[in-house]
């Protein structure tokens, strides 16, 4: 499958805990009983109630990213532009597919990170995807968006704040390089 | 002797042209950034230019490509910023950047220009940072400087041009409530014969300001 087939990315441990509950878990069908509805990929996450903010930078040299964002319960919005100066270079996994931006425009969920509910944040939504390169723009639309861990670990950000970011089959995730995430536990 | 119109406009001028402007310091956050600018006499031109909104948030502006006939050309524009002021935090970041930069026909040159602002009030304290700022296969006067961040505020002459500043930083605020980052990582500066400025051109410009 192409790396930038459309479809929505989960976090990986939400989609081997639904596997294993429908392989282990899952009761017989009845005759006759209709099909219940597919697993909430995010039971046991709790709804985060506070709000996110962010900018910055991942990366270093020619292959970085950058970001701003701001989130909160059902609304926000995420920049994300990947540079590859280069334009494809198949030695960096990331910069394979050469430039890109992406203007995140919806936030459907927003929970706290069950590996640290004190600092880190999880949502997905949807936006727009904008290829730099003309040769791969075909690429170009509307594409789910999954923030898999934004953590705010104090000031400065920068060597302590972690961002982690996947669209399609897009990931990319590290510790600050430059900027700053800030969580707002008191201010929804 | 000087006329007031004449004072008038040479108060304009300064204010105009001063680089590294900080931005909202009566405010509890700001922060603004634009990947470039051009002051001339002929022409005034700013891309992607992006201010955060006073009640916080995000905002961000982007431009293709961006060109002023024989003062600059660049692709790849864009700038970000986003903050909140909270309950005893605030904070406020901008990035501004662009590629395949121009300037002056060529006597400067990068393949990336980035400009990182961050600044963050605590209880603890304030502070900003320009940590991330960096310039990607530079060339200053037909001399390759590859990938480099400049110490803060390299000062190098363009003769027949003027000179550049790289890394610019100007720093404000008191360390305690107030903190405050302006970063322009190009900022050409443009002089006549006789020494005198007559424009600027200035590529990723970031700037952010907290307080509480």
């Amino acid at each position: 499958m192409h790396r930038w087939a459309r479809r929505i990315v989960w976090p990986g441990a939400l989609v081997t805990a639904a596997l294993l509950a429908g392989a282990c878990d899952r009761p017989e069908n009845p005759a006759g009983v209709k099909e219940v509805d597919p697993p909430n990929l995010w039971e046991g996450y709790i709804p985060a109630t506070d709000r996110i903010t962010g900018g910055g930078k991942l990366g270093d040299g020619h292959d970085f990213a950058t970001f701003g964002f701001t989130t909160r319960p059902g609304q926000g919005q995420i920049e994300w532009v990947q540079h590859c100066l280069d334009g494809v270079n198949p030695n960096s996994p990331t910069c394979r597919w050469g430039q890109f931006s992406f203007h995140g425009s919806t936030v459907d969920e927003y929970y706290e990170h069950p590996d640290d509910p004190d600092h880190c944040r999880v949502w997905t939504g949807s936006g727009e995807l904008k290829m730099r390169d003309p040769s791969m723009q075909y690429l170009d639309g509307t594409y789910q968006y999954t923030v898999d861990k934004a953590c705010d670990y104090g000031e400065p950000g920068v060597g302590h704040d972690y961002m982690s970011m996947s669209i399609g089959d897009y990931y990319r995730g590290d510790v600050l390089g430059g900027g700053n995430i800030q969580l707002h536990k008191a201010n929804p | 002797m000087k006329t007031h119109w004449q004072i008038a406009l040479g108060v304009i001028g300064v204010l105009v042209l001063s680089p590294g402007r900080l931005v909202g310091q009566t405010r509890a956050l700001a922060a603004e950034g634009f990947a470039a600018s051009v002051q001339t006499a002929l022409a005034s031109r700013q891309f992607a230019a992006a201010s955060l909104p006073d009640t916080g948030g995000c905002a961000n502006a982007d431009a293709d490509q961006a060109s002023v006939l024989g003062t600059l050309s660049a692709s790849g524009l864009t700038s970000m910023t986003s903050g909140m002021a909270d309950i005893g935090d605030n904070s406020a970041q901008t990035t501004a950047e662009a590629a395949d930069v121009s300037i002056m026909n060529g006597v400067v040159r990068a393949k990336q220009v980035l400009a990182v602002a961050s600044s963050w009030v605590t209880e603890q304290g304030a502070s900003s940072s320009a940590t991330g700022s960096q310039l990607a296969g530079l060339v200053v006067g037909g001399v390759s400087l590859g990938d480099v961040t400049p110490a803060p505020n390299t000062r190098m002459n363009l003769p027949g041009v003027g000179y550049v500043v790289l890394n610019e930083q100007t720093r404000s605020g008191d360390g305690a409530t107030v903190s405050g980052m302006a970063v322009n990582m190009i900022h050409v500066v443009l002089l006549n014969f006789l020494g005198i400025k007559t424009g600027e051109v200035i590529v990723g410009s970031a700037s952010s300001h907290v307080s509480r």
